[in-house]
């Protein structure tokens, strides 16, 4: 049976609702007179229950051709393209702090040209080169802009 | 201190050397993020709100306001040269603008859309300076009761405007409200939501998330499929409109400038509604119809006139109440607080150089805006041509600077690129990102004046039905969530949301 998007989502939201009821719950209510800290997050995770159950209902009884499937949404969409901007977004992340912001981002910027929307190696080159010291240059320089010189650099 | 005079103290703050320099760069900047699709006002002014913790908070305000309404200006460029709206509220300027393109006048189009813009820009100001002394002295008799009412009635008003789903639109204000309570509870100092993590101590920040959801999942989004996008190749000549395009705008203007003004004022995606309904009451007031869609231009006049006066009015519940209508005054509202400045109805008081400063910077804004439009359109139809595979990965690197600058923590980036992924995969599944933002904004006032409440009515409930104003607005709140279930009501806001999508 083809799962439905709205029923997926619907029973994400549910476990998000049900975890920050509990969460209201052991932080404690409070009274009334003199609300304790759980007490917003547990009234806000009673309501968002009764939404996500009231849409789980919606997605269960809707007619099949009024509903999409979990996977519709990626149909015919360069999705794979996503993950791997963010895997790179990722890897930056993690390389600025010990490369610095200067040469991790020429890299970074070096193999988006190179790779997402292949250019010639000389936009490539140029374009990450260019933006890299400009970004530099406006951020760090100009606006002061604390950006990572990287570990690797550091004196010991 | 009348307004006059008040209004005198502004201009002396926003004519200083610095002031001007900002508010010139924020206009500019702002409407160079209106021309070029992709990246918004939202994404815009969280990326560069960072900067703005060195310069002193009038500089900073009145930057990042000119991005806002420079936004409003630059989006129109884009709908009548290339049929993309640069943002939201220009998607109806397609319509009439670029069929004008098509037709050879690309120039009166931008022309009578810059000018449009000018006058309402302009009028949206004075109406500012004239309703926000007034709705300051009331919102001074406001209590946490009528602050909680009021909240929950915008957050309704935005989530009833949402394009499809009410249920989705709801859980993620619901989300929005837990997002913003991670952190240090302000009167237990108790930890929540924070898992032990140094980082969450403090709460989630305002611009990885705005940046996560509006600017990073944008462009995932675009990367998914092919931008190919056909600039005008004409050249844009003769911006002045003829005197019969005078004649036929200067009605449109007037009607834009007032419905955009009222709209602007409330709750909810004020600018796209406002340009939407004045395309339509211009289409139906208009003698020939059936010239819409085909190049008229009350089409552009309309509505360019109508986004711009309800940016301006904007500002009003921001300024004068201390509650943001939308994402980009939330956004605002942390620009503010993070220079230790609480807007509100003691502002006009406790900070008459800021207030009015702001509001100045904003005749000036709408001046250097006009100047500026007029001889650089040849400018933004070059800019146009830059491919969007060069652009985004510059908008992604502008990105991580700007989650990383705010507390210069990489664990800022890695968060804006959860909540990229995670408004990615909300575009795709009908779940709206704007309810969650401004509920996060929201969410913290929104506890702290129902704890107040509570605390003052000895835990009695009922205050909140027993003051008329927070009566009034909960009676309207509870109105428009049950509206969907009457057909007639349900139909009209499904046009109005299908509008603004």
């Amino acid at each position: 049976m083809r799962l439905r998007a709205d029923t997926f989502t619907a029973l994400i939201a549910l476990g998000i609702s049900a975890f920050i009821l509990l969460q209201g719950r052991e932080l404690g209510l409070g009274r009334p007179n003199d609300p304790g800290s759980g007490f917003i997050l547990f009234w806000t995770g009673i309501i968002m229950t009764g939404l996500s159950a009231v849409l789980l209902v919606q997605s269960l009884t809707a007619k099949a051709e009024d509903s999409s499937g979990l996977g519709d949404a990626f149909t015919g969409l360069r999705w794979g393209k996503v993950i791997y901007v963010v895997g790179l977004m990722v890897l930056h992340s993690a390389a600025m702090e010990y490369f610095g912001f200067v040469l991790s981002t020429a890299v970074l910027l070096l193999v988006l040209f190179k790779t997402v929307e292949p250019q010639t190696w000389r936009v490539a080159i140029l374009g990450s080169a260019l933006t890299t010291l400009g970004a530099w240059g406006v951020f760090v320089a100009w606006l002061g802009t604390q950006m990572p010189v990287g570990s690797l650099f550091l004196p010991d | 201190m009348d307004v006059f005079n008040s209004l005198w103290l502004g201009l002396g703050v926003a004519m200083q050397p610095m002031n001007l320099l900002f508010c010139f760069a924020g206009v500019f900047i702002g409407t160079l993020i209106g021309v070029l699709p992709g990246i918004g006002p939202v994404a815009a002014m969280s990326l560069l709100l960072p900067i703005t913790f060195n310069i002193t908070p009038e500089a900073a305000i009145i930057m990042l306001a000119g991005i806002y309404y420079g936004s409003m200006y630059g989006g129109s460029t884009t709908s009548i040269l290339v049929n993309i709206p640069g943002e939201a509220a220009s998607v109806i300027t397609c319509l009439d603008g670029y069929q004008m393109a098509r037709n050879g006048r690309a120039g009166p189009a931008l022309g009578m859309a810059a000018i449009g813009s000018f006058i309402a820009g302009t009028l949206a100001v004075v109406g500012l300076m004239l309703l926000a002394p007034t709705l300051a002295r009331v919102a001074v008799k406001f209590g946490p009761a009528e602050y909680f009412s009021l909240m929950v009635l915008g957050l309704t008003i935005l989530v009833w405007l949402s394009q499809g789903s009410i249920i989705k639109a709801l859980i993620m204000a619901c989300l929005g409200v837990v997002l913003g309570l991670v952190g240090i509870d302000s009167i237990t100092a108790m930890p929540r939501l924070t898992f032990d993590q140094m980082q969450l101590i403090d709460g989630l920040g305002l611009v990885p998330i705005v940046m996560g959801l509006f600017g990073i999942a944008e462009i995932l989004n675009n990367l998914e499929q092919r931008l190919d996008r056909e600039v005008f190749q004409a050249r844009v000549e003769g911006l002045m409109p003829t005197k019969e395009d005078w004649k036929r705008s200067a009605g449109p203007i007037a009607r834009g400038s007032v419905l955009g003004f009222f709209l602007g004022i409330l709750p909810g995606g004020g600018a796209v509604i406002s340009s939407f309904l004045s395309y339509a009451m211009e289409k139906r007031l208009s003698k020939t119809p059936e010239r819409f869609g085909k190049g008229a231009i009350e089409g552009v006049a309309g509505p360019e006139t109508a986004n711009n006066a309800a940016a301006g009015a904007g500002f009003i519940p921001l300024l004068t109440l201390g509650i943001p209508p939308n994402v980009v005054m939330a956004l605002l509202l942390g620009a503010f607080i993070v220079h230790g400045v609480q807007p509100g109805p003691l502002m006009m008081t406790q900070n008459p150089q800021l207030f009015w400063g702001v509001v100045a910077s904003m005749y000036i804004g709408n001046v250097m805006l006009l100047v500026l439009n007029m001889p650089l359109i040849g400018l933004w139809v070059q800019l146009l041509k830059v491919p969007y595979k060069i652009l985004f990965p510059m908008i992604l690197l502008f990105c991580v600077i700007g989650a990383y600058s705010v507390s210069n923590q990489v664990f800022d980036v890695y968060l804006m690129l959860g909540f990229g992924i995670l408004g990615w995969l909300m575009k795709k599944y009908g779940y709206e990102p704007a309810p969650l933002v401004l509920a996060f904004v929201l969410g913290p006032m929104l506890e702290n004046n129902l704890r107040k409440s509570m605390i003052l009515s000895q835990g009695d409930f009922m205050m909140f039905l027993e003051r008329p104003i927070s009566a009034v607005c909960l009676a309207c709140a509870v109105l428009l969530l049950v509206s969907p279930l009457l057909p007639i009501f349900n139909k009209q806001r499904k046009q109005l949301a299908t509008e603004e999508s």
